[in-house]
This record gives structure tokens, C-alpha cells and sequence, in this order.
């Protein structure tokens, strides 16, 4: 009985600990101001693949995520001015070598704008001799690749 | 017993609401603005506004379509959204002058009333509620937990609050809001009368917040209740040995087509253009059930095709797809149109006082109470409501 009725007497400086909830609420302002200010890693070299040129960005300098079993990293891609109307599919992919035109939508590079998207798929460990390859089809089914080193990343 | 029993719900009643009770209130005054977000775009926005002076049919979206591409002529069409009657189609776009474009357009009289950046009103209080603009990693914010744990609080506080407030139903039969008695009268009656009166809420927003919770679980394990639709073959992808140029794929109003055979009678509601040659049209809308949100029902129309390669209703969706697609015109009061929403508001703004009226009880408890006498027991004898 004692020690609640200590507990009792003690109420009024729990009162301002009860509001520090209020603290979180300065996240969605600085989160606020970050959103309107992004910020992202510089982007790869430009590179020639067959007729064309594209230029990939990573949005962030983390390594690949894992989502669900596999790995992945965002990329946003710069192609040259009207090439992307003379593409019929393109991905990305992490190898020694450029992978085969996969069956699924995995690391396609997709959006309607000018500037494209993709979400890499990568091994979940990764060699020496690993690579990030663009690689593109034109409507006549001929593919060009590029690839970039990872140390680049 | 029973008011030791008591005393201990009513300590857990504190536990779970004092120390969170500023941002709770906080997601509740959010979530009770963003309920009425696209109506306050209404109001402040003139451009917003889908006037009708001549009482003309809506145009169908892929007329909309070209009016947009009619004004922009380099603008690539992302997808649209059809909202209430009295708002305009916002249709996203991206062209050289607007790379993230967002045009109105009436779809009365087929014109583009207004274009911006994308980033609107109504967007913006959707992330603050939802999850605090706390930025979102691959498949999760810590934001999104942290508000749809909120349901727990919410489900706890409902529950114990009415273990301890006995005969709680009186406040149904015989309301109390004594007005001359101090403020810690006032405040206390305040807080349960309102929270008596909210139950239906409280059970609405707590299991709602969960199913949001449960979902947020998902998206970070990599599983959502819907997969996604599996993209065509390459070979599906016609080649064209002739010239360099891409073939012709079906327009915008062919896909309406073929979604509207397979869905008869559906109402569109969101439509997204494919992002690549092995992409689909997704078309999404609602049957017009109450209960379902309007994109339960769904089409993935070939754009190459046209043929429908994936259909999802209500009927073919097991229960997890079922909760996902009843859990938002609940949580935000779209069931019944914009009087329900006007409803949800106001019990908004109650909800969001009765964290405010919760904590101004605790703190004058905590100045007024006897030393001989600890808060919590007083407090019971005072909510029995004899």
C-alpha cells in the first residue's frame, strides 16, 4: 500500500513522460523534407549496347535487398532519346555472363516515361567475376548487351 | 475480487493508451481529415471540380485519354483513376516538360482543367496517416507498423475500457455529460460517453488497423495475397522484320473492351498501362458490391491480344483476398458514399479527443487525488455509473 501510494505522489512528473510520444511526430517532418529533397548515388558510366546507349543509376548505395526468397537492387535507366520505341524487351541481370531472356518479368526494365525502372535480381552471394548486364532485344529479336563492373555499384 | 479485478483492467486501460495518447490522436486527426480528403480538394480546388452545367454523360477514360494527348502531344499515359461523380479523372502522364504529370480532366466536358506535379492533397494525407511518411525499404516502413499496431491499442482500449466501466450501456439509455461539476467531471463523462458511443467505431477501426497490420507482415515476408500476374511469354511478343519500329499493340479502347465483357456491369476504377512489352493492361473496378472496394474486380488484358489473361472477382478470391478487398471502404467510410465518409469524420474527431479527454483525466487525477486514496481506486467508484 505504501509503495502505491508513493506511486500516487510521483503522478505529476509521469505526465511529461506520457507526452514524449509526441517526440515521433517530429520524424514525419524531417522524413517530409527529405522526401522533397532526395537524394542519389552518382549514376554509371554511359554505355553503347548495339545501336543504342544507356546509362543505368542506382536509387541508393545499399546493397541487394531481400525480398521473399531473392535478392534485388533498384535501378532507374536513361536510354538515348527515341531508342526505347525500337526495343522490344529489355532486363537486367547479375552474372559472369548476361542471362538468358527470362520467364518471368524478373529485372525487366519497364515505365512508361523516358526514364525507366528496373529491380535487378541478385545472386544471393556474389563472385569476382559476377557483372551487372543490360541487356536489350529490338523488334527483329537481335540482343546487345552491356555490363558494368559491380566494384562500380 | 471484482474491483480488484477491475482496478487491474482499468491500470491496463492506462498502460496501453497514456503513453502513445499524443500519437494516437495524431493518427486519428490524420486518418478523420484524409477520410475527407478528396471532398476538401473539392472545396479548396476549383479545378478539381467535375462541373456539369449541361447534365452531359461521362466520356468513357480512353477519351480522356486522347484529350490529355491531344494537349501534350509527346505525353506517355501512365494510367488513371475514376473517382466520385463530382471529381475530375486525374490522368498521370510523363512528357519532356512534365516527367511525373498529373492532368484533371472533366470527363463531362472533356477538358484539362489542371496540371501539376503529381504530389497532391489527397496523397499527402494518405501517407501521413497512414504511415507517417516514415519512408518505405522493400516491402515495409517501420511507419506503416507503427500505425496498424495502433489497432491493438485501439482493440485493448475498447475492451478494457468496458470491463471497467460497469453498466456501460447506460450511457445509451441514460446519457451523462454533467457540465457544472469541474472539469475532471466533465472530461470523465465526456470520455465515456463518447467511447460508449464510438464502439462501433473502435471495433470497425481496431480490426480494419489489424488487417492492415497483417498485410504490412506479408509485403515484408515478399508475400501479398495476390501474386503478380505472370508477365507474357517473349514469344507472345510479336517480332517485325520489316522496319525498326514496334509493332501495333490494341488501343486503350479495345482493352476496355475486353474487360468489359469479362466483368458486365463493372464500374472502372484505376487503370495502369502495361510498363513493357511483356506487360499487361490492368484494369481494375468495382461490381457494386457495398461491401468490396472498387478494385475487386480486376482485368489483365494482352496488350497484343486483347485477350483477358487473368480476371479476378469477388467470388474467385480465397479469405485473405476477401479481407483485403472489404478492409478499405470500411476503414475509410467509402461504403455509402459521401455521407457515410461525413459519418466516419465525425466519429473521427471524437476518437481523436478521446485520447486527449483519456490523458486530461490522468493528469487531474494525478493533481486532485487524496493521499490516502490511490488514483485507480477512486477513479473505479467513479465510472461504475450507479
Amino acid at each position: 500500500m505504501t509503495k502505491k501510494n508513493s506511486k500516487a505522489k510521483m503522478g505529476s512528473p509521469k505526465r511529461w513522460y506520457y507526452c514524449l510520444s509526441g517526440l515521433l511526430l517530429v520524424l514525419p517532418f524531417w522524413y517530409l523534407y527529405q522526401q522533397l529533397n532526395p537524394t542519389f548515388p552518382p549514376p554509371l558510366e554511359k554505355k553503347d549496347i548495339g545501336p543504342y546507349s544507356v546509362q543505368p543509376m542506382p536509387l541508393n548505395e545499399l546493397p541487394a535487398y531481400d525480398y521473399g526468397d531473392d535478392y534485388f537492387k533498384d535501378f532507374s535507366l536513361t536510354f538515348c532519346q527515341g531508342c526505347v520505341e525500337n526495343i522490344r524487351y529489355a532486363y537486367m541481370s547479375v552474372g559472369p555472363e548476361p542471362a538468358p531472356m527470362p520467364h518471368d518479368a524478373d529485372g525487366a526494365i519497364h515505365g512508361v516515361g523516358d526514364v525507366k525502372h528496373a529491380h535487378a535480381p541478385f545472386p544471393e552471394r556474389l563472385t569476382d567475376s559476377d557483372k551487372l548486364w543490360v541487356t536489350v532485344q529490338d523488334w527483329q529479336g537481335k540482343s546487345y548487351h552491356a555490363y558494368w563492373e559491380l566494384s562500380e555499384l | 475480487m471484482a474491483i480488484k479485478n477491475r482496478r487491474l483492467w482499468f491500470q491496463v486501460h492506462g498502460w496501453l493508451s497514456l503513453p502513445i495518447w499524443i500519437l494516437f490522436s495524431f493518427i486519428c486527426l490524420t486518418g478523420t481529415i484524409a477520410v475527407l480528403s478528396h471532398e476538401l480538394t473539392w472545396l479548396t480546388n476549383p479545378n478539381a471540380r467535375a462541373t456539369n452545367p449541361e447534365q452531359l454523360e461521362a466520356k468513357p477514360v480512353y477519351e480522356l485519354v486522347d484529350v490529355v494527348t491531344d494537349e501534350i502531344p509527346d505525353a506517355k499515359i501512365q494510367g488513371l483513376m475514376v473517382l466520385e461523380p463530382y471529381l475530375v479523372t486525374p490522368i498521370r502522364f510523363s512528357s519532356q516538360d512534365h516527367p511525373v504529370g498529373l492532368a484533371y480532366v472533366n470527363q463531362y466536358t472533356g477538358e484539362v482543367q489542371e496540371i501539376n506535379n503529381g504530389v497532391t492533397f489527397v496523397e499527402f494525407m494518405r501517407s501521413l496517416h497512414g504511415w507517417l511518411l516514415f519512408p518505405w525499404q522493400e516491402g515495409y516502413s517501420w511507419g506503416y507498423y507503427l500505425v496498424s499496431i495502433m489497432s491493438f491499442v485501439t482493440l485493448g482500449a475498447l475492451i478494457t475500457g468496458l470491463v471497467v466501466y460497469k453498466k456501460f450501456w447506460k450511457s445509451f439509455t441514460q446519457p451523462r455529460l454533467r457540465r457544472k461539476k469541474g472539469a475532471r467531471t466533465f472530461f470523465g463523462d465526456y470520455h465515456r460517453l463518447s467511447g460508449v458511443w464510438s464502439i462501433w467505431f473502435l471495433l470497425v477501426m481496431g480490426i480494419t488497423g489489424l488487417c492492415y497490420f497483417i498485410q504490412a507482415i506479408g509485403w515484408h515476408n515478399g508475400a501479398d495475397v495476390w501474386e503478380e500476374p505472370k508477365a507474357l511469354a517473349i514469344g507472345e511478343v510479336p517480332l517485325n522484320q520489316a522496319s525498326t519500329d514496334a509493332p501495333q499493340q490494341i488501343s486503350f479502347e479495345q482493352a476496355m473492351d475486353s474487360a468489359k465483357r469479362a466483368m458486365p456491369g463493372f464500374q472502372p476504377s484505376y487503370i495502369a498501362m502495361p510498363e513493357h512489352s511483356r506487360g499487361h493492361f490492368t484494369i481494375m473496378g468495382s461490381g457494386g458490391e457495398i461491401f468490396y472496394d472498387q478494385y475487386s474486380h480486376q482485368a489483365y488484358v494482352n496488350p497484343w491480344t486483347a485477350e483477358v489473361d487473368e480476371l479476378r472477382t469477388p467470388e474467385r478470391m480465397n479469405v485473405l483476398q476477401t479481407m483485403v478487398h472489404i478492409t478499405d471502404p470500411l476503414h475509410y467510410g467509402t461504403l455509402g458514399g459521401v455521407w457515410t465518409k461525413v459519418i466516419w469524420f465525425l466519429f473521427g474527431l471524437l476518437l481523436t479527443t478521446m485520447s486527449i479527454s483519456g490523458f486530461v483525466i490522468y493528469s487531474k487525477r494525478m493533481v486532485k487525488t487524496p493521499k490516502k486514496q490511490t488514483g485507480a481506486k477512486k477513479h473505479i467508484e467513479e465510472v461504475t455509473h450507479d
